[in-house]
């Protein structure tokens, strides 16, 4: 298409606009909502991934001894856990340091009530590694390995935490992705609506143009744009509701409800938006254009 | 620039348009259809622009055979042939200027050719003080010349008018008919298909006339000079 014809479909698509001002405001609207939704649910995948990422990084696997076992023993049993490739980090936990943390955080608003243990220590058999793995696919491997060492008392594995936590993971993207792919559909239906009405509102024009020698492209040419260019408003304005919503949510999120939940915190807008703004940009000019170009071949054969 | 050899064309329905045509148009020649409604006269313009195809025969326009160009090519034939029509099929929202600018700027002219060009047309059919006024501001005998301004925008080789008189008076019919005559001079083939023996009779040119869907006699051979 020559410069002097794409410059012509633009004007004309976005005269038919104008022109169709009612259902050019209704397909918006609609693609608004579609979009907006659209960005609900990837932002909520997004930082869901991303909770899902962390926690994995940060769950970690607490091996206790028995009573009789020496510290050499534990000393070699830690070098053995290192020594494995799906270990990243194995930290020592003395019993002393496990009561004096379990202290602080229970007891810390209650003097009296500490002093009672005086010199005891309730988790005197205590002592423990955290060992962090690379993958939490490693997971079922690494827990019977450690379950299988000598003088190992209890394995404490949060195996089931991540289950549910990827079984969710599972659940909300699948269910995500139906309901983005329904609004797809939905988007290139009310585009190619819209489309259709353009084209009626066009048809003399259309005919004339077919008599007088209009290639296919420059018929075609200004209901593409009209419909990429719907596709494109409908696509900005919800993403820039999300940003303006998604500021206020992470503030309160990350202020005051990850106070209690700590393992709630969402991601920045910049890193959620860098995702969300390309594929909402894409979707729209890409529904608006598909719906366009279905509606144009159906109806505008030349 | 046209021909038609042994063409048949039979819409859905069994319905027989044309039944085994042949005639031949030569370059600038000035040719009238004529025919009774019914008679395949509209079927002849619309395989001459390839909206439809025939049942049988072939069609060349141009030297082309249109059964051998597909619909890429079609606009680049129908950009050589200007066509005009009984309800001029301008553009009610647009201007004289810009109904016959859009023909150019269709074929992706440059504007300074529309800018030289479209004033040249609407001198030549005598509406230069109309040029921006909306078409039904008009009357009908403008209208139509507008619709003419508009059909050898692009200097076609052929002009096609589907009835152009049907909605004027006898004195813009007749205005029209010479506007017609001059295009045909400075060298355009002019194919008019109409049922308006009065004009025809006057115009003294060749005649093609046909009487449900058969072609009953082209004067041709005998110098125009039979009546309609």
């Amino acid at each position: 298409m020559s410069f002097k014809a794409f410059s012509y479909s633009v004007k004309q698509g976005l005269l038919s606009i104008k022109r169709n001002k009612m259902f050019s405001l209704a397909s918006v609207g609609t693609m608004v909502a579609c979009l907006f939704m659209l960005g609900v649910f990837l932002a909520i995948l997004i930082n869901f991934r991303n909770i899902v990422n962390s926690a994995e990084s940060t769950i970690t696997i607490s091996v206790y001894f028995n009573k009789d076992t020496t510290p050499e023993q534990i000393a070699q049993i830690g070098r053995d856990i290192s020594a494995r490739k799906e270990v990243a980090n194995v930290t020592y936990k003395s019993a002393d340091d496990a009561w004096k943390e379990f202290a602080s955080q229970y007891y810390s608003n209650n003097e009296d009530l500490l002093a009672s243990f005086g010199d005891e220590n309730p988790l005197g058999e205590s002592d423990s590694y955290m060992v962090t793995l690379k993958s939490m696919a490693d997971q079922e491997n690494i827990t019977n390995y450690l379950n299988n060492i000598t003088g190992v008392r209890y394995v404490n594995s949060p195996q089931s935490t991540m289950e549910s936590l990827q079984r969710l993971n599972a659940i909300i993207s699948v269910s995500s992705i139906s309901l983005i792919v329904i609004l797809l559909l939905v988007s290139v239906f009310l585009i190619s609506n819209t489309v259709v009405v353009a084209i009626s509102v066009r048809k003399e024009e259309i005919a004339i143009m077919r008599l007088i020698g209009a290639t296919d492209h420059f018929i075609r040419g200004p209901f593409i744009v009209e419909g990429m260019v719907i596709g494109f408003v409908g696509a900005l304005l919800p993403l820039g509701l999300l940003f303006g919503l998604y500021e206020v949510l992470l503030k309160l999120v990350n202020d005051d409800i990850s106070q209690m939940a700590s393992w709630l915190m969402l991601m920045s807008p910049g890193k959620v938006f860098i995702i969300l703004a390309p594929v909402c940009l894409a979707l729209g000019v890409g529904i608006g254009m598909a719906g366009s170009l279905i509606t144009v071949h159906r109806h505008l054969k030349v | 620039m046209v021909q038609f050899n042994s063409v048949s064309m039979v819409y859905p329905g069994g319905n027989k348009a044309l039944d085994d045509i042949d005639f031949r148009i030569r370059k600038g020649e000035f040719v009238f259809i004529v025919g009774a409604s019914g008679s395949g006269k509209s079927t002849i313009i619309k395989l001459v622009l390839k909206e439809i195809s025939p049942a049988k025969g072939m069609v060349r326009v141009m030297g082309n055979d249109l059964a051998s160009v597909n619909s890429k090519g079609i606009p680049y034939i129908r950009r050589q042939i200007g066509t005009v029509f009984q309800d001029f099929r301008l553009l009610k929202d647009r201007s004289v200027y810009e109904n016959i600018a859009f023909a150019m700027r269709v074929v992706e002219a440059s504007t300074r050719d529309i800018k030289i060009r479209v004033p040249e047309l609407l001198s030549m059919v005598g509406l230069s003080n109309k040029e921006n006024c909306l078409p039904q501001e008009l009357s009908g005998g403008e209208q139509q010349r507008v619709a003419l301004a508009r059909a050898l925008a692009n200097r076609p080789s052929m002009i096609l008018a589907d009835e152009p008189t049907g909605n004027l008076d006898p004195a813009n019919s007749m205005e029209i008919m010479k506007l017609l005559e001059r295009v045909n001079q400075q060298g355009t083939t002019v194919l008019v298909v109409t049922h308006d023996n009065e004009i025809v009779n006057q115009m003294r040119k060749r005649v093609i006339t046909l009487n449900r869907g058969i072609l009953i006699s082209d004067n041709e051979e005998s110098g125009y000079s039979n009546e309609f």
